[in-house]
Order: C-alpha cells, then structure tokens, then sequence
C-alpha cells in the first residue's frame, strides 16, 4: 500500500468502549438519554458548600473492583481507571482482545510498535491527589503514597494504558478544557491517514469531582450558578434559563483504523469520521470570541475536508455548554458555517441529560452520534424549555426525534477562551 | 521496639504484609523475586516498605527499599532495622 493510498484513506471506528453517569456501556446511555431521564444529582462525593455548583453527573452503580484488581485501583485516580476500562471494552468490541486480557499485537513481535494512543482531559488526577495533599498537611510526608508521582498528572492516563495493553507506537494527551477529547480523535484520525500508526485508541476520560477540582472550574465563571439549590435541571443549553455547565465524570474511548485495514480483518465498522478541524478565537483566557467566527472557520474546514455542502448535514451535536456567551457564539458560528441550511438542521445537546465530561465531553457526543445514525433518531436537549434571546436554531427540546434520513452528523466542541474543534460523522457506506 | 524479634517472627509478619499488599494467598519462600514473581515495581516496594516501617516501628531507607530484590532482602533489611533499634 502506498503512502498516497493512505492519505486519502477513510477512518472508520471499530470498536466503542462507555463509561457514564448511567454506567457502564453504550446501550445504558443511549437507553437513558432516549428516555430523557437525568443523571444529575446532587453531588455526594465532597462537601459542595464552598461552590454554587452542587449538581454533577456522577458515576451511578459504578464499581471499578468488577474490571481493574484493588492493587491497580489503588495506584491510580479514578480518570486513570474509567480510561483503562472503557479502552478495554473498546479493544474487546472491536474484536482486538484475545480472551478477553491481552490485545492480538501482544502476540506479534513488535506488534504494538503500529499501536497508537490519543487522550483527551482536563483536570488530571484531582480525587488522588487531594486525598495525598491532605495526608502530607495532616500527617507528613511519609503518609503521602509513593504512587503520586504517577497518579495525578492529565498524561497519567497515556501511561497507564500504554502499559496495560502494549501500546508501543505513537502517544499524546491533548488538555484543550472541553475541546480535548475531540483534539485527540482529531489527531489519531491525522495519524492514520499520515500512515504513523495501523490502529489508533483515541478518546477522552475525566474525574472532576474532588474539593479542589471542582473550585477551579467555579471560579472560571463557567459553572452553572442555579445548581446551588441542588436541581437536576440546572444544566439547560441554549434555553432562556442557562446559566453555566454542569460536570460529569466517565470516559470514552474508540478503536480508529483505516477502512481497508478494518475490512481486511473482517472488522465491524460503525462509522466513519469523515471529516475534522480545529481552530482557536485567539479572543480571552475563558471568554470565547462573540462573533463566533474563528468557531464557523472549523466547522467550515471540517465539512469540506468530508466533502459536505450544508444541506449534506442532518444532525448537529452542539457543544452546548449553557454559558449564555457561549451559546450565543455557537448559535452564530452554525450560521456562519450553515448558511441558509441552518435554519433546517436539527440541533441537539444530548449531554444536558447527564452533565459535561469535560476532556470526553466529545467522545461522549460522538458515540451518541454514532447511535443516532444507526437508530435515525436524534436525542433531545432535556431543559430546553423556551430557546434564549439570539439561539434561534432548530433545537431539539426535551424528547428524541426521529427522521427519516441521518446520515451525516456535525459533532462541535469548544474548550475554554474558543479552543475550537469540528467532526464529522457519516453512515458507513463501502 | 520493646522486645527483640525473632528472625521467624520477622519473616512471618512480613510475608503477612506482602499476602496482603498484593492480594492474594501466595506461597512465599525467601528467595520469592519481588518483581519477577510478585510484578512488585520500585515504587510498589517503597510502599511496601512504609507498610514495613509501621508495623516494625522502624525507619528504612528508601533506596534500599528499592533494591530490595527478594523477600529474603526484606527480612535481612528489618532484622537489622530492629537490630540498631535495640543494641
């Protein structure tokens, strides 16, 4: 195969692996999301009485023991372990495990070598590190677990499970605040189609709910403030009532690889991510540009590079991330990209349902597409009860839609100050 | 410590400690590699060895922590500890 085939190779995604705040796997979300049932709660991890925030989508009937040995758990943060969880479950669904525990290249000489890894995330370890924090103030430094140094960094997780599965090639972890996880889809896709890796792992894993964490996104300004009076309904994009996210925790990672690599092992295919960009406003440290146009510039990008005019696109997966200025900007930037066609594209936030995972805020959207293309059915934006002054798109409010044609999905996000990325999802077609 | 300790009392306890830091009802010799066998890395062993230091009531040094090779390594690293303690 040449290097010219491969640069114009499709990237296709084999194999999804799911934690969320409704458990663990693909079908528990898409069931909950479809049926509009919240998994914001109140926050019962740490004492919320320092933040506004006090809702998060927070991991339900979650136990780690059942995947990972209580001797890994205890070297590592929780965002380490959602990520070697779902990346095995993603590796068993493409069909890359050999019974069950160690992926086919193990048995290959140098056969992780073409094994890729990208990981998006925003806060790092925070759960683990502020529990050491605590043991090194109250009790010294001989109370403080050796495992620290590995633990808490965001590039924690590439270590982790590179060395879990033999993953021997190319890694990065992209910090692009809610923008990450899609950087590092983005990036994995650029890989295989530049011929620097055979597979790639690409997806994003976050555990924000620790004291320390969760006062550093308050204090950004971007947290919704109604959650202070605990309602499952503070999470509310794009409606007349948004005041801020509100944060989950989860993971989700997808096995990339080049369409005539997954048809040549027999590998079922998903979908494939057609097109993709990424861009900045350059603007302020938190605020995103109002105008929304360095935004429209990515997603312009990302639809020529699959090759889709406008009127190509059925689906849109918004950032959506309630902050009023935010919303706005992205209701603009649609425009700007759609043209016309805006009016009529359908415009759905999903996450409102179950909260903003941050770093795998967009792993999370893109397997939502995924099931949405497969089913023709658009999840609802739960809150969205009567659209702000200036969100004048075709939202999907409250409840699924189905339609008759969703081939194509546009899947935005955007990280804090306008890191700005755009992917495009399309029905497999061989 | 108030009483000097046996060498088979050290090497119970501490094999006590290693079944229970790795998890599981393992058969212990003292020539049981802690890396090789045990898959019991550098930074494991100095947690291992704080483990060590607290129920022994003793100070040991981290790099020495970290080359112990064998469980033999462990017993002969306390039995001295234990030893400057009380002499």
């Amino acid at each position: 195969m040449t290097s010219e085939v491969k640069a114009t190779s499709r990237i296709v995604i084999t194999g999804i692996g799911i934690i969320s705040p409704y458990g663990v796997g693909s079908d528990v979300l898409w069931e909950n999301v479809i049926a509009g049932k919240t998994a914001i709660q109140p926050i019962t991890s740490f004492d919320t009485d320092h933040i506004q925030c006090r809702v998060g989508g927070q991991l339900a009937d979650f136990h780690p023991e059942q995947y990972l040995s209580s001797r890994t758990i205890r070297k590592i943060d929780p965002f380490s372990s959602y990520a070697l969880i779902t990346t095995q479950l993603a590796l068993q669904d493409a069909g890359l495990m050999i019974d069950g525990k160690k992926p086919v290249w193990s048995q290959q000489e140098q056969g992780g070598n073409r094994i890729g890894l990208c990981i998006g995330n925003n806060l790092g370890g925070w759960q683990y590190a502020e529990r050491e924090l605590r043991n090194l103030w109250k009790t010294g430094p001989r109370e403080v677990s050796p495992y620290m140094a590995t633990a808490w960094f965001p590039a924690a997780v590439q270590g982790n499970v590179s060395i879990q599965f033999g993953i021997k090639g190319l890694g990065r972890t992209f910090l692009s605040d809610r923008a990450s996880g899609a950087q590092a889809i983005i990036h994995a896709a650029d890989c295989l189609r530049r011929d620097r890796a055979d597979i790639m792992i690409a997806g994003g894993t976050e555990a924000p709910f620790s004291p320390y964490a969760a006062l550093c996104y308050e204090t950004s300004g971007l947290m919704s403030k109604q959650a202070i009076n605990h309602s499952p309904a503070s999470y509310r994009p794009f409606d007349a009532g948004h005041d801020g996210l509100v944060a989950a925790e989860g993971a989700a990672f997808f096995i990339l690889e080049r369409a005539e690599d997954a048809q040549q092992r027999g590998a079922t295919i998903y979908a494939e991510i057609a097109g993709w960009a990424s861009s900045y406003d350059g603007y302020d440290l938190v605020k995103v540009a109002p105008d929304g146009e360095r935004y429209a510039a990515a997603i312009k990008q990302a639809m020529q590079r699959a090759d889709k005019t406008p009127e190509q696109i059925d689906c849109v997966f918004a950032a959506g991330s309630a902050v009023p200025a935010e919303d706005l900007s992205e209701t603009k930037a649609i425009h700007l990209a759609l043209g016309e066609a805006a009016q009529q594209v359908p415009v759905s936030t999903p996450k409102a349902a179950f909260g903003n995972l941050f770093g795998a805020a967009t792993p999370l959207d893109m397997s939502l597409a995924l099931r949405a293309i497969q089913e023709r059915v658009i999840p609802g934006t739960l809150n969205l009860e009567e659209p702000a002054e200036g969100c004048d798109l075709d939202y999907v409010p409250q409840t699924a839609r189905s339609v008759e044609k969703l081939d194509t999905c546009l899947i935005n996000a955007r990280g804090m100050g306008g890191s700005n990325a755009a992917l495009v999802v399309q029905r497999w077609q061989s | 410590m108030a009483n000097i300790l046996t060498q088979a009392t050290i090497t119970t306890r501490i094999e006590e400690i290693i079944k229970e830091h790795v998890g599981e009802d393992l058969d212990l010799t003292p020539q049981t590699r802690l890396e090789d066998d045990l898959e019991i890395d550098s930074i494991e062993r100095v947690e291992l060895g704080i483990k060590i230091e607290k129920t022994f009531d003793i100070t040991l040094a981290d790099d020495k922590i970290r080359k112990s090779a064998t469980v033999e390594d462990l017993i002969q690293m306390v039995t001295h500890a234990t030893l400057t303690l009380n002499a």
